[in-house]
């Protein structure tokens, strides 16, 4: 039997806000939850589609440039790319690589956070911090109750 | 006219690199070059920090090979605080061992499955949009399957000995940081959340065994493809066995007389310099009793299994012997079998896996050992993409004030521009148009050496392979990307 939700956070805390995602993971998981699972990566992999595949829903979280809010929320869809390097491989790739190998397509969506800096230093920006706050409080929110049962 | 081709970014390797080909009036090629266009400046911002912070932070050079940076920079630092080469406790050494060997059996498959294998299995001249992982996902579904789950077995180890996957923590000084309970042992032979090591040495079996017969079936290209004699060197036991871990530094010629003997890696000043230049920020080291012209050396699989005597895990040695059977020669200098020479790597690192796992060493408690403070410190490792140096100078207020790198991926730099010349000359010249396969030609013959351009931690972003014509007035001519 799947499980209900995993957590994802993806991005480099050593980077300043590109660690938004790692940030989202440490402060959500500190409310004991037993039907959602968190996991931290500086970047996806393919190991990734044979994680995700395990869960009935995936929440991807990541840091983004240029968000007219804190937070957006969207669906990712199955969809390849013939390229890949181990530097970059696309939310869309990693579904579609659970969805071909292993005939399993979880409900993913990604929680896009708003960074303003990216510069080689541990913390968040201001801006950053407070973004996060705002997703959190979002993610925690009773309207999205249907993802967390139970907590 | 003079054209100059570039192909920037190079696709399917670790890092950012572009290859430039200059042509001449009847489209020969006149010059061709790999640049290395990434700077990171690690040897001189260290400089400060106290010397215990190396292992921590030199590694983040990488995140596809860190241990091998972790390691290295602990055998150094083991040094600054007196404790030498095999005076590290029992648990320690293995445990680092244990590590090491899962770190090179993770890289290996990451090269293997997802960056080599496109080539391999469907061509240089298929589609490109085929010609990825994900058209391995598609037809090869079992052989993607398995690369996956060997990959994370090798990942699992390294967060069990390490603390994490990427940017571990565990050697320190003089030691290790934890030993590793039966607990965590029976996680890797019970095959029940990963592949158990057993069922890792079969399926490498298996593997070597579509690689044997691949070979055989593309004997013809595969021989022929970017053959060119060089000197090869590596590590080795101290029977001439191979040693990933820790050794002597051999060097052999491309027909297997002995041009470096089993020196000792901390006078490696004594016997290898360094040359540069004004194109790339990559250095070309050379044997310094043979000179830059001629001294230089291939490193990585391919040369470890033509420098060793032989390898001290029974089903790898027997593949080795399959391997150089095959070869008909004891000195193989033809650039695509570094992909068969990194699955006998792995077959032997599973093995070596297996042992250890079984050793109740790895329980000991005695974790670290101290000796006589000293100032400077060498640690060697071979990492999976070859020979790996750390050397580091420390002031005595614990500063480093000194350092110098020399990572596998540098010694290669020499025999990597001439697979790319060799490759551009045979593909390119004379032909009247530039193909999408005749460029994939010439990076297939850089991947082999499965480059470590840079690390895995800057910048995520686009990587599209870009293609400009120019004229000899420097006018751009055509632009093709993809």
């Amino acid at each position: 039997m799947k499980k209900r939700l995993l957590v994802l956070g993806i991005g480099n805390p050593g980077r300043e806000d590109d660690g938004l995602g790692y940030e989202f993971v440490l402060s959500a998981q500190r409310t004991p939850c037993e039907t959602v699972e968190f996991h931290h990566a500086y970047q996806l992999n393919i190991e990734d589609a044979e994680r995700i595949q395990a869960y009935e829903n995936v929440l991807i979280v990541d840091a983004a440039r240029g968000l007219q809010s804190p937070y957006e929320l969207s669906p990712i869809a199955p969809k390849e790319s013939g390229s890949f390097t181990t530097h970059s491989l696309s939310m869309p790739n990693v579904v579609a690589i659970a969805e071909e190998l292993y005939s399993s397509t979880p409900a993913c969506k990604l929680l896009a956070i708003r960074g303003q800096s990216f510069e080689m230093r541990n913390g968040l920006s201001a801006a950053g911090t407070e973004a996060l706050q705002a997703a959190l409080h979002f993610f925690w929110s009773p309207t999205q109750s249907n993802w967390l049962p139970g907590c | 006219m003079t054209r100059k081709i570039v192909i920037e970014p190079v696709t399917r390797v670790e890092g950012h690199g572009k290859v430039t080909l200059h042509l001449g009036a009847t489209n020969k090629v006149e010059e061709a070059r790999l640049h290395i266009v990434e700077f990171r400046g690690f040897e001189k911002f260290i400089q400060g920090r106290p010397y215990w912070e190396a292992p921590v932070l030199v590694q983040r050079l990488c995140g596809i090979c860190p241990v091998s940076h972790h390691l290295a920079a602990a055998k150094a630092i083991d040094r600054i605080v007196g404790v030498g080469p095999g005076e590290i406790t029992a648990v320690a050494e293995k445990m680092r061992r244990l590590m090491h060997y899962g770190q090179i059996f993770q890289s290996h498959a990451l090269h293997f499955f997802y960056l080599a294998a496109p080539d391999l299995l469907f061509g240089l001249d298929a589609d490109p949009l085929k010609r990825n992982v994900l058209g391995v996902i598609r037809e090869h579904k079992e052989l993607a399957l398995k690369g996956i789950k060997l990959r994370k077995f090798g990942q699992e180890i390294i967060k069990a000995t390490a603390g994490k996957k990427i940017h571990g923590i565990s050697a320190v000084p003089g030691g290790i940081h934890k030993n590793l309970s039966k607990k965590e042992i029976r996680y890797f032979t019970n095959g029940k959340e990963v592949p158990s090591v057993s069922s890792c040495i079969e399926w490498m079996e298996e593997i070597l065994d579509f690689m044997r017969d691949y070979h055989a079936k593309n004997r013809e290209w595969v021989d022929g493809f970017c053959h060119f004699p060089s000197n090869h060197m590596s590590l080795v036991g101290a029977d001439g066995e191979m040693d990933l871990y820790h050794g002597k530094l051999r060097a052999i010629d491309s027909r297997g007389t002995t041009i470096l003997n089993d020196v000792d890696y901390e006078d490696y000043i004594d016997h290898l310099g360094e040359s540069v230049k004004e194109w790339t920020y990559l250095k070309f080291p050379y044997l310094k009793n043979i000179g830059p012209a001629e001294g230089w050396n291939r490193v990585g699989p391919l040369s470890r299994l033509n420098v060793c005597e032989g390898i001290p895990t029974p089903r790898a040695q027997k593949r080795l012997e399959e391997y150089r059977s095959f070869a008909g020669e004891r000195v193989v200098n033809r650039s695509l079998y570094y992909h068969w020479a990194r699955l006998v790597e792995m077959l032997h690192c599973a093995e070596y896996m297996h042992q250890l796992l079984n050793d109740d060493d790895l329980q000991g408690e005695t974790l670290v050992v101290k000796g006589n403070r000293r100032r400077e410190g060498i640690g060697v490792i071979e990492a999976p993409r070859g020979t790996l140096l750390h050397h580091y100078g420390v002031s005595e207020k614990d500063e480093i004030i000194r350092c110098n790198l020399i990572v596998s991926t540098t010694h290669n730099n020499e025999a990597m521009n001439r697979s790319v010349r060799i490759v551009a000359d045979k593909a390119i010249s004379g032909q009247p148009e530039i193909t999408e396969p005749m460029l994939n030609e010439i990076e297939t013959a850089i991947r082999a050496y499965d480059p470590c351009l840079s690390c895995a931690t800057h910048a995520v972003g686009e990587m599209p392979l870009k293609v400009e014509l120019f004229n000899n007035d420097g006018k751009l001519l055509q632009e093709r990307l993809r």
